[in-house]
């Protein structure tokens, strides 16, 4: 024991002054320390046994002489966690008035005086002890703290997102299984479509791998009464002490789940399991997962928020579609056909998701400009006369003001603005040429010229797909990107 | 691993070395301790360590004179130094990075992932 090194020194000086010997022993009658050399004749173990046990015990002072010239004492001590040791003092008989004569028979007197020694002397002990043990115990609790505060400075920040994915929850509960130090860290959420994650660490697969559900099944078992529940929480502290939770695994375990909350909104749960046993959930690493639980459920309240927004603008390109299919007799359907050949395209291009949402919305509602044209011109019979053509020409640039509002529907703004620009520059609105067209409008030109032509007009018969597919390759290179024909082809 | 190795812990916060010893020792290792680099500089001159973690900001000699002061030593004698501060310094990696078996741990610090990284490097290095 180390926490007795502090006193040695403390009574081996005492040896010299009091010309005494002494021993320290532990609460199981193991000794200590001795401040006599190795020789039993020195010290009296067994006379310490004898009066070891009477001062256990009797919870006190025991004395006896030894022999003709020593006395041997022992008084007891409280050692750290309660229990008593003892702590002995070898003397010898003091000297009565005939100085070669020592007292056989102590006196009353010597008694006391030593009882009072040794009482201070383990006073001193016992405070020695105790102020080394609360100063192991604050330090343990700092490196606690540390561990806490190291904790929340990865953690709390973890969350920088706004919207919920698949690889944000992975990172999340990556760095929980990694900085919480548990065996296995899993959430399960719904909303809307379900999110379910586990991470084991390497070395306990084996023990969840072969029960896929067991994590749903931890968290099934919580009893509804739980009073933490009300708290946002349940923990299972020692599984060997739950009824409910003690077979699960081979091994015990400890298991803290946290509800993933927000605003009365309930998402599911986080949870954490661990097979170490000489560790706790902490209250800092609860309150911890408590307010991840609840920044991942605002995230989550955040997405469902974009995901209405989303929702409604789907809602409104819609009614916008139909605004203008309503109008122009001839083109019903056109939108949706050319949106469809574009998303071929799209896929066919391996287009970024942003990219790709992007087209889908500038491709169906490349045409919305047209709302601003009078049906007189737009299912006009005959050829149109230079002034109607000009008004037609007008479409994609109303297109571009009327979408331009609408924040979600920035990125497809100029797929629409410039869908009838020419590859050779010669088209509007403003004669770009070649890769000055934006991709987007270079794929809907090839799409809308196709479908355009492929169907009925106002004024003509639609083409046969093949006749259609002959004009697109005709005008590759002077209307259309020649690059995005060959992937129409392609996809065709 | 932790038997006969010593780290030598050198801040001038008392707390820091408290937790950083107690929880060394609980590991087995033998821990030595300074208040500052230039007590650190003498004990690893004395004694050798096998690990220093140093903060940097001390009085008589910063963390980063120690580490600079002592690098030379580890051509002939490898040791893992640990930096650990508080301060913000976005160039502290870089004169980090220029020494040998040197890491940089920002605090708050976890006395685990600091065990853990003495682990690792004496696993390594026989």
């Amino acid at each position: 024991m180390s926490d007795i090194d502090s006193i040695k020194g403390f009574l081996f000086s005492l040896v010299p002054v009091t010309q005494m010997h002494f021993q320290v022993w532990d609460d199981k009658g193991v000794p200590l320390l001795s401040t006599a050399s190795g020789a039993a004749s020195e010290f009296p173990v067994n006379g310490c046994r004898e009066i070891y046990h009477q001062i256990i015990a009797q919870k006190n002072f025991q004395y006896q002489s030894c022999d003709a010239s020593h006395f041997l004492c022992g008084m007891p001590f409280k050692k750290n966690q309660g229990g008593l040791g003892a702590l002995f003092a070898l003397g010898k008989h003091p000297v009565g008035p005939d100085e070669n004569e020592a007292l056989k028979n102590d006196g009353p007197d010597q008694v006391a005086k030593m009882e009072t020694f040794l009482n201070h002397l383990t006073g001193l002990v016992e405070e020695k002890l105790s102020v080394k043990q609360e100063v192991e115990e604050m330090t343990h609790e700092l490196d606690k703290s540390f561990e806490d505060l190291y904790l929340y400075s990865k953690i709390a920040t973890q969350i920088k997102t706004l919207r919920i994915s698949d690889e944000m929850l992975q990172n999340m509960i990556t760095e929980l299984l990694e900085n919480m130090r548990v065996d296995a860290a899993f959430a399960i959420l719904s909303n809307g479509r379900e999110y379910r994650l586990r991470l084991v660490q390497p070395a306990y697969t084996d023990k969840f791998s072969t029960q896929e559900d067991i994590f749903q099944k931890l968290i099934a078992l919580i009893p509804p009464e739980a009073s933490s529940l009300q708290e946002n929480y349940f923990i299972v502290n020692d599984s060997r002490e739950n009824a409910i939770y003690r077979d699960m695994f081979s091994a015990p375990y400890r298991f803290l789940a946290v509800r993933v909350k927000h605003q009365g909104k309930f998402y599911g749960w986080l949870g954490m399991v661990s097979f170490n046993m000489r560790e706790i959930f902490r209250q800092g690493e609860l309150r911890l997962l408590l307010s991840l639980a609840e920044q991942l459920a605002v995230v989550i309240t955040n997405t469902e928020l974009y995901l209405e927004l989303e929702q409604f603008v789907v809602k409104m390109v819609q009614s916008l579609v139909f605004a203008i299919e309503a109008k122009d007799m001839y083109t019903r359907g056109h939108s949706e056909r050319v949106s469809q050949l574009c998303m071929r395209m799209g896929k066919r291009l391996g287009l970024e998701e942003k990219e790709y949402t992007d087209l889908r919305w500038a491709s169906i509602l490349h045409d919305v400009g047209k709302i601003g044209i009078p049906e007189s011109i737009l299912n006009k019979k005959g050829p149109l006369t230079a002034a109607e053509f000009e008004i037609i020409k007008g479409h994609p640039a109303k297109g571009f003001e009327i979408l331009e509002p609408v924040e979600l529907l920035a990125g497809s703004i100029r797929g629409v603005m410039h869908h009838h620009e020419r590859y050779d520059g010669g088209g509007y609105p403003h004669g770009l040429k070649g890769e000055e067209i934006p991709l987007a409008a270079r794929i809907i030109a090839v799409a809308d010229t196709f479908d355009a032509t492929s169907s009925d007009r106002a004024y003509r018969k639609g083409k046969s797909r093949q006749e259609a597919m002959a004009i697109v390759q005709e005008v590759a290179g002077s209307q259309l990107d020649p690059e995005m024909v060959k992937v129409f082809q392609e996809v065709f | 691993m932790a038997e006969n190795k010593t780290v030598l812990v050198v801040d001038d916060e008392s707390y820091i070395r408290r937790v950083l010893e107690l929880k060394l020792k609980n590991k087995g290792y033998h821990v030595l301790s300074a208040t500052n680099g230039e007590e650190g500089l003498a004990l690893i001159e004395e004694q050798h360590p096998e690990v220093v973690i140093t903060d940097i900001m001390m009085p008589k000699m910063d963390g980063k004179t120690l580490c600079e002061k002592t690098n030379g030593l580890k051509q002939d004698r490898p040791f893992l130094t640990i930096v650990v501060t508080a301060r913000i310094n976005p160039d502290e990696g870089l004169w980090i990075k220029q020494l040998q078996d040197t890491q940089l741990m920002e605090k708050p610090f976890s006395p685990t992932k600091i065990v853990e990284a003495i682990e690792r490097y004496l696993g390594t290095k026989k």
